[in-house]
């Protein structure tokens, strides 16, 4: 290489470092610049302004709209009363799929926050789409700006869109507005009838959205969220919410995949400490198929999401005995 | 990949260096392999199409320098032309033919009850220039002008050289080719220009063009909403906007290729200061402008006929023009007017100077003279990019007609009225524009990448680094706009 070269590369290489250097200045004096906001679960829709630091909850609930609702109006109270636990909803309405909760998850540990049992209510199409994971559009749209979370989503491979859409936070307010929308009451409702012309035009809509060929990058999502749940020594569970249509497109894929990454996750437990089994502890990793139980209309508002009614009865029910 | 991009910032970067440390002799693999990945990355599928125009021009053009009859020559090169013209209609033109012919037909109530036959296939990215070059190739092997290239591969680097494949500079065998052929040694100057030239490219793309566009885009999309100044403003906007969208892109074209050792044709040289719509079309899309003179303009006669031929000529060579930009009646329309803008600037220019006689010499070199006609040239370029821009006929009609209405009654306030955007973003607008004008009128003199270059060092890196924030704020934070020129 000549001197010429050499020059211009060193020239290039100091230049991109003083940039670097700007660049990462203004985004650390951006970072977490609205961290004295803070809402309650059932004040916003906003996970970082509800988590805070050094907090210690029993729960942290994992999920798409389906385990927001638990949050929504009342709900959490209840769910809180009912569990005589405290609990963080880290669930996304707008259909948050596995990457967007192993973002808010990986957050929720970093900032210090604990959780004894992590609860996931998995649903069959955060699987197979990718609108609910790398290029879900809502699940940051009302969150302020962190530096690791924009860190995460480049390292976990979201597109430039999403990773642009994130840095804008630092300039527009958007996210403050959004952030106060709270329940939309519609848990008050009770879903009229079980329509199958409906469920029919559901299932084509999955269907639709559905790529298969992404099924197994997605569950390799699962193994990370199950390393971080272990590596802060918080339980974690995954449940299939029930819904209101048989055979859901998926549902058996999903059953199978986890069934299986459970028990690899269990025998791994067991064989790294024999004694857990032997003293009888609860396992640390637990699955539970649900999708078939309450098919009751009254339940729900909609086909899939439960109303009031439906989260305290499954919260009795199902959620308490599982903890 | 755009050039505004991370992912294009790593593959040139790459690129670069491998380009430099590769013997001569491989170069051309190395930036071959490059350039159809680059193409690669808007549609794998239509790398082949590149492949088959280039295999067949590269064949038709060693065909016609070994015919032995002048017929047999002609016979390959319409081969050729049709080979590679087909493509273009039919990819660009197939459902603007169609539907205008059922339209037609409509108003004499022919085909009635069946519908015009579609095509749903996308538009290959950048076919109007790679074909205007496969065309041009042919046509001077045929006259005799060049030698054919005897490589194929270094003959697939000229359609494809990757800065300029997607939309231009259109360049010429007899400039590019030989320079594949030359050793090339890194240079510090011509790659310190070069990525100045860059720099500046992006901001005209990136921080003016897209910035312009945010105003453009509310009027143009809303036309019927608006009438007086919103529709002027918007204009005028859009008249700089695509300036600066696509000399910023041709800036960044010939910046990368000039870092890695290649010149590539200018493209504009401050159009909106031309003082005639001739001397507008010697500065701006200069390397499509000529490709027109040469293969359209000339071979039809050019001046060298009776006068009602060379208006004909003219007016053929723009309404060419328009519909090669895109397959709407707009982009005819467009042409169409700069061609009857021209007959019309001969007309007056022969009458006037019939009449002034010894007088006009002096009277064409006065610097009042000559504002009146720049002004009058951007007016009248300014009032074809209306067409050029609206997205359709009758809206370029509306918009015409309703610029000069001016509705105080209804509106709140004469502000309110005009700024139709956030006000931000209205005077942003504006103070861009005028960063722009003093930039233009000091590349009068020198090329900013010059000016800047001869600075000292910390006045130097303060541009650059104020320069890469501005692009990288208004990526960021501004709406991304396609580059328009892409679309053709």
């Amino acid at each position: 290489m000549d001197s010429q070269s050499k020059k211009i590369i060193l020239k290039i290489i100091i230049f991109s470092i003083l940039n670097l250097v700007i660049m990462l200045s203004l985004l650390l004096f951006f970072s977490g610049s609205n961290r004295d906001i803070k809402f309650k679960n059932w004040e916003t829709e906003s996970n970082l302004l509800v988590t805070g630091e050094n907090e210690h909850y029993d729960v942290a609930i994992l999920g798409t709209s389906r385990g927001r609702v638990f949050s929504r109006d009342s709900n959490h109270l209840t769910m809180e009363s009912v569990l005589g636990r405290k609990v963080v909803n880290l669930s996304k309405g707008g259909g948050g799929g596995l990457m967007p909760a192993k973002i808010h998850l990986a957050h929720f540990y970093r900032r210090g926050n604990r959780a004894n049992h992590v609860i996931y209510f998995i649903d069959p199409w955060i699987f197979f789409c990718p609108i609910n994971n790398e290029n879900n559009t809502f699940f940051l749209k009302d969150e302020p700006f962190e530096i690791y979370i924009l860190f995460d989503l480049i390292l976990n491979g979201f597109p430039s869109q999403r990773i642009t859409s994130y840095l804008q936070m630092i300039a527009v307010d958007d996210w403050k507005s959004i952030s106060k929308y709270a329940a939309p009451n519609l848990d008050k409702l009770t879903l009229k009838a079980i329509d199958p012309v409906k469920l029919e035009e559901a299932r084509e809509h999955y269907l639709g959205l559905y790529e298969p060929d992404k099924f197994e990058h997605y569950s390799k999502f699962i193994n990370d969220i199950n390393g971080l749940a272990k590596k802060h020594n918080s339980k974690i569970t995954y449940i299939m919410l029930p819904i209101l249509m048989r055979d859901f497109p998926g549902a058996k894929e999903v059953d199978a995949k986890l069934k299986k990454i459970i028990n690899k996750e269990r025998a791994n437990d067991i064989n790294n400490n024999e004694t857990n089994s032997k003293i009888g502890k609860q396992e640390s990793f637990q699955y539970y198929n649900l999708i078939d139980e309450m098919q009751d209309r009254h339940f729900f508002y909609d086909h899939m999401h439960f109303n009031n009614k439906g989260v305290e009865y499954f919260t009795k029910t199902y959620l308490k005995p599982i903890l | 990949m755009l050039f505004n991009s991370l992912s294009f910032a790593l593959f040139f970067i790459l690129l670069t260096g491998l380009h430099f440390s590769l013997p001569h002799r491989f170069r051309w693999i190395l930036i071959l392999a490059a350039s159809y990945y680059f193409y690669m990355c808007w549609n794998v599928g239509y790398i082949l199409l590149i492949a088959t125009s280039t295999l067949i021009t590269w064949y038709a053009g060693l065909k016609i320098e070994g015919a032995l009859s002048n017929k047999r020559k002609k016979h390959f090169l319409i081969a050729s032309l049709v080979a590679n013209l087909g493509a273009l209609l039919f990819f660009k033109y197939f459902n603007f033919f169609t539907t205008s012919l059922f339209q037609i037909s409509a108003k004499f109530n022919l085909f009635t009850g069946y519908e015009a036959p579609l095509l749903h296939i996308m538009l290959p990215v950048g076919i109007s220039f790679y074909t205007f070059q496969t065309v041009s190739y042919t046509i001077d092997i045929y006259q005799g002008k060049i030698e054919p290239e005897k490589h194929l591969g270094i003959f697939a680097l000229y359609v494809a050289f990757w800065p300029r494949i997607v939309a231009g500079p259109i360049e010429r065998a007899g400039k590019l080719i030989p320079q594949f052929r030359k050793v090339i040694s890194f240079d510090y100057s011509n790659t310190t220009d070069a990525l100045r030239l860059v720099l500046w490219g992006m901001i005209k793309k990136v921080v003016i063009a897209d910035q312009l566009a945010v105003y453009v885009n509310q009027v143009f999309d809303n036309c019927g909403d608006y009438t007086g100044f919103p529709l002027i403003i918007a204009s005028i906007f859009f008249t700089i906007q695509i300036y600066c969208d696509f000399s910023g892109y041709s800036d960044m074209a010939i910046g990368t290729a000039k870092v890695m050792g290649y010149e590539l044709t200018e493209n504009f040289r401050h159009p909106y200061f031309a003082a005639s719509l001739r001397e507008f079309w010697q500065r701006w899309h200069i390397s499509l402008s000529t490709w027109f003179r040469d293969y359209v303009y000339i071979p039809l006669g050019g001046k060298r006929v009776v006068k009602w031929r060379f208006y004909y000529n003219l007016f053929i060579t723009f309404l060419v023009s328009g519909l090669w930009h895109g397959a709407n009646w707009t982009f005819v329309i467009w042409g169409g007017l700069h061609g009857l803008y021209l007959i019309i600037e001969n007309i007056v220019e022969e009458f006037f100077s019939n009449i002034f006689k010894t007088t006009w010499n002096s009277i064409e070199n006065t610097t009042f003279y000559k504002a009146i006609r720049v002004a009058i040239t951007l007016f009248l370029v300014n009032y074809a990019w209306i067409f050029f821009r609206a997205n359709t006929v009758s809206d370029a009609f509306s918009i015409t007609g309703k610029m000069f209405i001016f509705d105080f009654k209804n509106s709140s306030s004469l502000i309110e009225n005009i700024v139709v955007v956030e006000p931000s973003s209205f005077i942003l607008s504006l103070a861009l524009i005028l960063f722009l004008i003093v930039v233009e009128f000091k590349e009068q003199t020198i090329k900013i990448e010059n000016y800047v270059g001869n600075l000292p060092f910390v006045a130097r890196w303060s541009i650059y680094t104020l320069g890469l924030w501005a692009v990288i704020i208004s990526t960021v934070f501004g709406v991304k706009q396609e580059f328009i020129y892409f679309q053709f």
